[in-house]
């Protein structure tokens, strides 16, 4: 059996890859580490054609315990591209943002992945724990990485704190599932379940998880802390790669059990989406210290993303994997500059942009171009993103959540704004001069500017998602 | 006449053990004291797996496999955990989690 | 429809790929501002030359092709022969993009992508050691791309994004010289003015596609459409059953007035134009392509494109006619005063633009000539008009100024430059066998044809009087003597630079003998007969020639002779003289509106009210925000058993709302 057609490939090769570099990186002589950032490049390409190879069919195995759809596809490109640019941006940083024991740190990224790949594919309660914790636990020593420094063992300490608590209470809403319905298989669950105290005990619980992974208000209050004190190559990975993986949790536990029930909930998560883009913004404005900055401005996105769970499958599934994929290079773009400026000038305070237009003009521009599109600006990316999720919420007849949502976006540009004055209105300081970029990195910025602009004017992706998933629903209910 | 807990008896114990687990989380300085009460947390919801298993889906054992790779996952935690804690103790010669609040506002 | 036709563009490559005409600009734009301007600004300019040149090929190509299916006189069908849905409401609500290919898009295509190459490649010397030579190509190729993607746009959406977007990238090229203060004042004004007139534009383009989306609700998909048309696009527009049905519900009149009051922005109508003389700050070159050929044109354009729904509304179509009359005399007034040699051009341009504008307005549904008048005008108006600025641009880079008095006697000095010139002067000024002959002629018959008796009378006259003016220029420029130092110093215009005045010059003499109605046509949008040669009753020809000759006998009169008699003639008209030299005071009016008027009687009691109520609700807004993301912010104590308490006061919290909402 060839295994690239076995459906279960994509992992294969990023865990082999995982161990590959852990092995290599024990053997190497200290010179040469700097050949494990393609190593595992390599992994994550050879992971990604597979995935590609795989697309839009639909397959299971062990006995329909995995099963690789054209969803989990699309999920699974998004978590491989979070720790392509992840890999690369560690790989690059020469000096403040160079991480100790780098191989190790490729590796456990590695096994994050695998974790996150499992995610979207279980089809039972088990799995889907098993793979969750798989895809979080490794990530608490990410965020600790730098032994010595405090900021981030303080990270570690709250993100490992708060990150088992939530899971403890996860666990415990999925064991009341497990006792309403008697059965750990996702179909049967769903099948099973009635509207009761219990069950909306379960589900409060289990939303803590996820609000956790997503950083959904009230869940979201660890975030930015974490956030700010973790390598900024971590941050990057949080922000893009792990939300991914909360989503693609949210999908199962909201598509996959209460997928019947959802519409009759749409309040709820409207409430929540309300909730969390507004605060995520208002706090955003206040902040100064850039990663912390971004910390609000990415839950104010989940605020966004949530709103897609409003609608008619059909839409819903499709805007939000478009916005997801949109987010990863838009947030990419914005965290590259950010580690690429903090790694060669040591600053990371939003005040110490000023003046970058003059230096470096370039770089500049690929902010410029990452925060509107963050912010929405017409025809970037993020707009035509923004424009289905709220087109959706408008339809589902939520006006006055569109009303909102659009305010939420001006105060976004606001603050988003701040960022792009301090680059092209105020002078440089008195002693700045060009900053040296690698042409690797010059031609990940180029890549991912591009996309941005490009994914809004272009829009055969969204169209693809949407070919490809209209029958994911019901696929998702027949198989075994 | 001997007496037989039944799954109403079980599940109070669970939640006797989740809710000590919660208090635990919530009013622990010491950051092990916290991870204790975090592993309370996980053990009261492996016990719910094993109970919903006895008295709700008998033939099948998918609840008792849920409850050991529980046991496992909570040894992972705690490994990275502890882990974390002698690293930052290292640095700041405690682990009160209320005196760790650097990052803020 | 044509069957062979279709089956016969089925396969050709450049009907098939005309999406690669506006894209090649823009790849080109992206290449040479992000990889080849940082190593090599004299590679810009010539990758950017050969990226817009291959445009131009491809869209003689796609001429060649569209009119070997649908010969002249045929039929011209629009065909959308690449697009892709954008952004989706519904299914009446769809922004697609993509490119419409008609007779129309095709003549603006030519034009736009023949006049740009020749100016980058005029641009390749002019520019030769300006700093910032590799952006300036940036934006001329930007610039171009924008152009080309209105031009194709098959709905009106598309259209309006591009037409922002050349706005904006002429925004740059005017302020090009960003340390002039000037130029920077220029380029402010003229985005400023245009961006004003967009509003009502997109405001015009709202109230149709929404009153469409209800049509379309309410009565399904009009008769003769497809099934997947959206309201947006122009197919649904210039339906006549629609324009009909909004006729009868009142709207039709407003939206298109105010789409008018958008195209009047960009194409400089009265008292729209206050932006395009100081334009001239920007370099020549760019004057020839977007203020002469191109973006000025653009409004011509829209109201072309929306002809048949502008004719459904009797109102609209005489607001075009008696706006563009008016600018038409009144910028040809202004330009006899002029003395900056690119002003003079500006204030002709103006007044050409009028006369497009209201040879459009005296068409109607069943009297097309004006349409096919105003297409033609428009596509001879690019070659001489740019062939103008060009050659001045040629003179200016001669002699370092723009005032005319300063010139004279460079006829022998620059040889090319003053034949070519000479040749664009008697084109504009409708001398057989020029291109502007046949073009003016034809705008004259149709408003005489058509009744509108009055308007007849102004085209005759500003024949006249542009005759005077591009003479006066002429004369005081080429001929005579030297009146400056500089002149001596003049010498002929390198190679890259004479090239593109000959071959514009060649042209000027050849186009107008081109049938060009049997091209383009409302005939080839509404279904009918095609359109006669409606001739006045008698030659209109020979008025209008006469008109012209006699404004160059006045100029020679004037300028010609060694004496001086223009002084006496300024002398003698006095104040009038000087009201018309000031430009009729439009800007001190604008001056006087905005800064007395408005400051004294609306702004002081608006501003006390805007100071102390609106602001201060803004900025108590903005205190609120700001307050409420501190006071948010607070909450993140750093404590994490205050975090953990979130985490379970947030289940809770989520439980007992469910609880609440279900009993």
């Amino acid at each position: 059996m060839n295994i690239l057609n076995m459906i279960i490939a994509p992992e294969l090769i990023v865990a082999l890859t995982g161990f590959v570099v852990l092995i290599t990186d024990l053997f190497i002589e200290d010179k040469k580490r700097h050949i494990l950032g393609p190593i595992a490049l390599i992994g994550i390409l050879l992971a990604s054609v597979s995935v590609c190879n795989l697309l839009p069919e639909t397959s299971s195995m062990f006995g329909g315990r995995f099963v690789f759809d054209p969803v989990a596809g699309w999920f699974k490109l998004f978590f491989l591209l979070g720790a392509a640019f992840t890999v690369i941006f560690c790989w690059q940083s020469k000096a403040r943002e160079k991480l100790p024991s780098t191989g190790e740190f490729y590796s456990v990224l590695m096994f994050t992945v695998v974790g996150m790949m499992f995610i979207i594919s279980a089809r039972d309660l088990i799995t889907l724990y098993i793979s969750l914790e798989l895809a979080t636990i490794p990530l608490f020593a990410l965020a600790a990485w730098r032994k010595g420094d405090k900021l981030s063992g303080e990270a570690g300490l709250k993100y490992v704190i708060f990150g088992a608590l939530a899971s403890g209470l996860l666990l415990y809403g999925l064991g009341l599932l497990y006792g309403l319905s008697g059965s750990a298989d996702l179909l049967v669950i769903s099948q099973t379940i009635t509207d009761s105290p219990a069950l909306w005990l379960a589900g409060a619980l289990i939303l803590a998880g996820i609000g956790f992974k997503i950083t959904m208000f009230p869940f979201h209050i660890w975030a930015a802390d974490v956030y700010q004190g973790a390598p900024t190559v971590v941050t990057a990975y949080l922000s893009v790669a792990s939300k991914s993986a909360g989503m693609a949790f949210m999908f199962q536990i909201l598509f996959g059990i209460f997928g019947n029930a959802l519409s009759e909930y749409g309040w709820l998560i409207a409430a929540l989406a309300t909730a969390t883009m507004t605060l995520g913004n208002l706090v955003a404005i206040v902040q100064n210290n850039i990663k912390r900055f971004m910390a609000f401005s990415a839950i104010s996105q989940a605020g966004y993303i949530i709103l897609g769970f409003l609608g008619p499958f059909s839409e819903s599934v499709p805007s939000m994997l478009f916005y997801l994929f949109i987010y990863v290079f838009t947030n990419m773009a914005v965290f590259g500059v950010i580690i690429y400026y903090s790694d060669t000038t040591g600053k990371e305070e939003i005040d110490d942009y000023k003046g970058l237009s003059r230096t470096n003009p370039a770089i500049a521009f690929v902010m410029m171009i990452g925060l509107f599109s963050l912010a929405g600006i017409p025809p970037l990316s993020g707009f035509v993103g923004k424009f289905f999720l709220f087109s959706i919420a408008a339809k589902a007849g939520y006006h006055w959540l569109v009303a909102v949502a659009a305010i939420n976006s001006t105060v976004s540009l606001y603050y988003y704004l701040r960022i792009i004055r301090q680059m092209y209105m105020e002078p440089p300081a008195e002693n700045a001069k060009k900053l040296p970029i690698s042409k690797t990195l010059a031609l990940t910025f180029l890549l991912t500017t591009l996309a941005v602009i490009l994914l809004g004017v272009i829009p055969h992706v969204y169209e693809t998602i949407q070919t490809q998933t209209t029958n994911w629903l019901p696929t998702l209910n027949q198989l075994p | 006449m001997s007496f037989v807990p039944g799954l109403f008896h079980w599940l109070c114990l669970s939640t006797i053990l989740f809710s000590i687990g919660l208090y635990g989380v919530m009013t622990r300085r010491n950051a092990v004291g916290v991870l204790m009460s975090v592993e309370l947390l996980l053990n009261s919801a492996a016990m719910n797996f094993l109970i919903f298993n006895h008295f709700a889906a008998k033939p099948f054992i998918d609840g008792a496999v849920m409850a050991l790779f529980i046991i496992a996952v909570a040894a992972a935690e705690a490994v990275v955990a502890m882990a974390l804690f002698v690293a930052i103790f290292r640095s700041r010669k405690t682990v009160d989690v209320t005196q760790i609040d650097t990052l803020k506002g | 429809m044509n069957e062979l036709a279709n089956n016969a563009l089925a396969n050709s490559f450049a009907f098939n790929n005309a999406w690669l005409i506006p894209a090649l600009p823009f790849f080109s734009f992206l290449l040479v501002g992000l990889f080849i301007r940082p190593y090599s600004e004299k590679l810009a300019g010539i990758v950017a030359t050969l990226s817009v040149s291959t445009s131009a090929a491809l869209s003689l190509w796609l001429a060649f092709d569209y009119f070997s299916a649908f010969p002249a006189g045929a039929e011209h069908p629009a065909l959308v022969s690449w697009s892709f849905q954008w952004l989706r409401y519904n299914e009446y609500l769809v922004v697609n993009v993509g490119t419409l290919i008609d007779s129309l898009s095709i003549l603006l295509m030519v034009v736009v992508t023949f006049v740009s190459s020749l100016v980058h490649l005029y641009s390749i010397g002019y520019m030769k050691g300006e700093d910032g030579y590799g952006r300036y190509f940036t934006y001329l190729n930007l610039f171009t791309f924008s152009m080309l993607g209105l031009v194709v746009a098959p709905n009106i959406l598309q259209t309006y994004i591009f037409w922002e977007l050349v706005g904006v990238s002429s925004f740059l090229l005017i302020g090009f010289y960003y340390t002039k203060p000037s130029a920077v004042a220029a380029s402010k004004k003229a985005f400023i003015v245009t961006r004003f007139a967009d509003l009502f534009f997109l405001v015009g383009i709202l109230l149709i596609a929404v009153v469409g989306y209800n049509l379309m609700s309410l009565f399904g998909v009009p008769n003769g459409l497809p099934e997947n048309v959206s309201a947006f696009d122009f197919a649904f527009i210039t339906n006549s059953g629609v324009s009909t049905m909004m006729n009868n519900f009142g709207i039709l009149t407003p939206a298109l007035i105010l789409i008018f009051i958008g195209a009047a922005g960009k194409s400089a109508l009265f008292p729209l134009h206050i932006w395009l003389p100081d334009a001239m700050e920007g370099p020549t070159p760019v004057s020839a392509l977007i203020h002469a050929a191109t973006m000025v044109v653009a409004g011509v354009y829209l109201v072309a494109r929306l002809f048949v729904t502008f004719a459904a509304s009797e109102s609209a179509l005489l607001v075009a006619a008696y706006l563009g009359a008016f600018t038409c005399i009144f910028a040809a007034i202004i330009a006899c005063t002029q003395n900056d040699i690119k002003r003079v051009l500006a204030y002709s341009t103006l007044s050409q633009i009028g006369y497009m504008m209201f040879a459009l307005g005296v068409a109607s549904a069943t009297e097309t000539l004006g349409y096919t008048a105003s297409l033609f005008h428009l596509f001879t108006h690019a070659f001489f008009k740019a062939l103008l600025f060009l050659g001045a641009g040629a003179v200016i880079h001669s002699v370092h100024t723009n005032n005319i008095w300063n010139m004279g006697g460079l006829a022998k000095k620059m040889p090319i430059t003053n034949i070519t010139f000479l040749i664009a002067t008697l084109a504009i000024s409708g001398v057989w066998p020029f291109a502007g002959f046949f073009s003016k002629d034809e705008i004259i018959a149709a408003a005489f044809g058509n009744h509108h008796y009055v308007i007849f009378a102004i085209g005759l006259l500003v024949a006249g009087i542009t005759a005077f003016y591009m003479f006066r220029i002429y004369i005081v420029t080429f001929l005579g003597k030297a009146r400056s130092e500089a002149v001596d110093h003049a010498h002929e215009a390198p190679m890259t630079m004479t090239i593109p005045l000959m071959i514009l010059a060649a042209l000027t003499a050849v186009v107008g003998f081109i049938h060009f109605g049997d091209y383009v046509s409302v005939a080839s949008i509404i279904t009918g007969d095609a359109t006669g040669h409606a001739e006045g009753g008698f030659p209109i020809w020979i008025p209008a020639l006469l008109s012209g000759l006699t404004g160059i006998g006045i100029a020679w009169f004037m300028y010609g002779g060694e004496k001086d008699r223009a002084t006496a003639v300024t002398e003698k008209l006095g104040v009038i003289y000087r009201v018309i030299c000031a430009k009729f005071y439009i800007d001190e009016i604008y001056q006087f509106i905005t800064h007395k008027i408005i400051i004294r009687f609306i702004s002081t009691p608006i501003a006390w009210f805007d100071k102390r109520i609106v602001d201060g609700g803004v900025d108590l807004t903005g205190w609120l925000t700001r307050r409420s993301g501190a006071t948010l912010s607070h909450l993140q104590t750093g404590q994490t058993q205050t975090y953990a308490a979130w985490l379970i006061n947030g289940v809770i919290a989520v439980v007992v709302i469910i609880w609440l909402y279900a009993s």
